[in-house]
């Protein structure tokens, strides 16, 4: 119950926040993706540290040279996730880059089996399909009706919604 | 990654992990937007600029920043519940 509040507040943080920073790119003048990608790091950063110094909230660990590699190498590797997350907005229209979005689950579980050679349940890849489909669907329609993008966008995140559950 | 990287003896709090990677990142960002000369542009577009249409600026970017923080928290939440 709890993971399921906790990604649910993922998705919906989610979905604010790729809406806001469209907003941001596209309407206001401020249309510089890198400055708002350090933007993001140095308040998360910020409001890290406050919680650590004033809220007690935890006791900051130590790693060893292997640990510190390690979790250099992740944080640039997500930290370039989001930055070309921000730089994609100012070229594409939130529904492209949204429906590219939704293709992470099946194209990581085609990189799983093919790199890392993990199998996955048969139940994740057919509820993975779907949302393909609906993929499929949504492009195929994005410019026709309203109505059907309405459907699509709704079927997509109605998907990947009952793929986390 | 993140469900190879933060398990075990390297699961750090999302605190944690927040504060150990912002500074590095905000640094290698920096860099890369001091060379797609965003700074450069950013100054010469807001200078002129009245200052209420500055700090209305700065409000939107700060609230901005807080829903990011918000969402790098409960991402990271999220992978150390999936992945005990």
């Amino acid at each position: 119950m709890l993971v399921a509040l906790w990604l649910a507040c993922y998705v919906v943080l989610n979905i604010v926040m790729g809406v806001h920073n469209k907003w941001i790119l596209s309407h206001t003048q401020f249309s510089f993706p890198w400055i708002l990608t350090s933007i993001h790091i140095f308040i998360s950063g910020i409001g890290a540290f406050l919680l650590i110094t004033l809220g007690n909230i935890c006791e900051p660990a130590r790693l060893n040279k292997n640990g510190l590699s390690r979790y250099a190498a992740f944080s640039l590797l997500y930290t370039l996730n989001v930055a070309m997350s921000n730089v994609s907005l100012t070229l594409v229209p939130l529904a492209v880059h949204q429906m590219v979005r939704s293709l992470f689950p099946m194209l990581n579980m085609t990189l799983d089996y093919f790199v890392l050679g993990k199998k996955h349940h048969f139940s994740l890849v057919l509820a993975i399909l779907p949302v393909s489909r609906n993929e499929a669907y949504l492009f195929r329609t994005i410019f026709r009706s309203r109505p059907c993008l309405i459907w699509g966008i709704s079927g997509c995140q109605r998907d990947v919604f009952l793929e986390f559950l | 990654m993140a469900s190879i990287i933060m398990v075990g003896d390297l699961k750090l709090h999302p605190a944690d992990f927040l504060f150990k990677m912002a500074p590095f990142c905000f640094y290698t960002l920096h860099n890369v937007a001091g060379m797609m000369d965003e700074y450069g542009t950013a100054i010469h577009e807001y200078l002129p600029e009245p200052h209420s249409k500055i700090w209305l600026l700065v409000l939107v970017l700060t609230f901005n920043g807080l829903i990011a923080f918000f969402l790098n928290w409960t991402c990271f939440t999220s992978t150390n519940l999936l992945h005990p």
